[in-house]
């Protein structure tokens, strides 16, 4: 979900005039991005990582993580 | 190198990866029991391993427990460039 909003956000910064608009300052004096208030700027948000499945070490060399939910092997492209 | 040895190397690579990765899970999750009993699992292991692979083919690394001979058994192991690692 973070990485997502993380780009989203950077999206606008190309649109130069857009950008005046998109953050606007709260109380507190931090600057918000008004499409999505709950994150704050230049924060990344990562989800806490549970200790689910390990594999073994020997399948974990191979693959480059011993965690399978960090396994996002990079898929050959072809046009 | 021998068939034996090299399975015996890659044997500790593969803990020894595991333990890195184990070490990363907990420096941010210091309390999960599981992982942590799989990390001292996985220390003992590789440190039986290193003390096997040591005792029959010499140091792992220059400062180690393998015992000492002359000419200086490090020198006398292979560098990681004359390893043909892709032989299983």
């Amino acid at each position: 979900m973070g990485k997502r909003h993380i780009c989203c956000g950077l999206s606008h910064l190309g649109q130069g005039g857009n950008m005046i608009k998109q953050f606007v300052m709260d109380k507190e004096g931090i600057f918000v991005d008004q499409m999505m208030p709950q994150f704050q700027l230049a924060r990344a948000y990562v989800p806490f990582q549970a200790y689910v499945e390990r594999w073994p070490p020997m399948v974990g060399l191979e693959r480059g993580t011993i965690f399978p939910e960090l396994y996002r092997p990079y898929v050959p492209y072809r046009k | 190198m021998h068939e034996e040895q090299l399975r015996l190397l890659k044997e500790i690579m593969a803990v020894d990866f595991s333990l890195v990765e184990l070490n990363l899970f907990l420096d941010t999750h210091p309390c999960d029991q599981r992982a942590l009993m799989d990390f001292n699992n996985l220390c003992c292991q590789s440190k039986a391993l290193r003390r096997q692979y040591e005792q029959c083919y010499g140091p792992l690394m220059a400062c180690s427990d393998a015992p000492p001979r002359i000419p200086w058994g490090w020198v006398e192991t292979p560098w990681p460039w004359q390893i043909d690692y892709g032989r299983s």
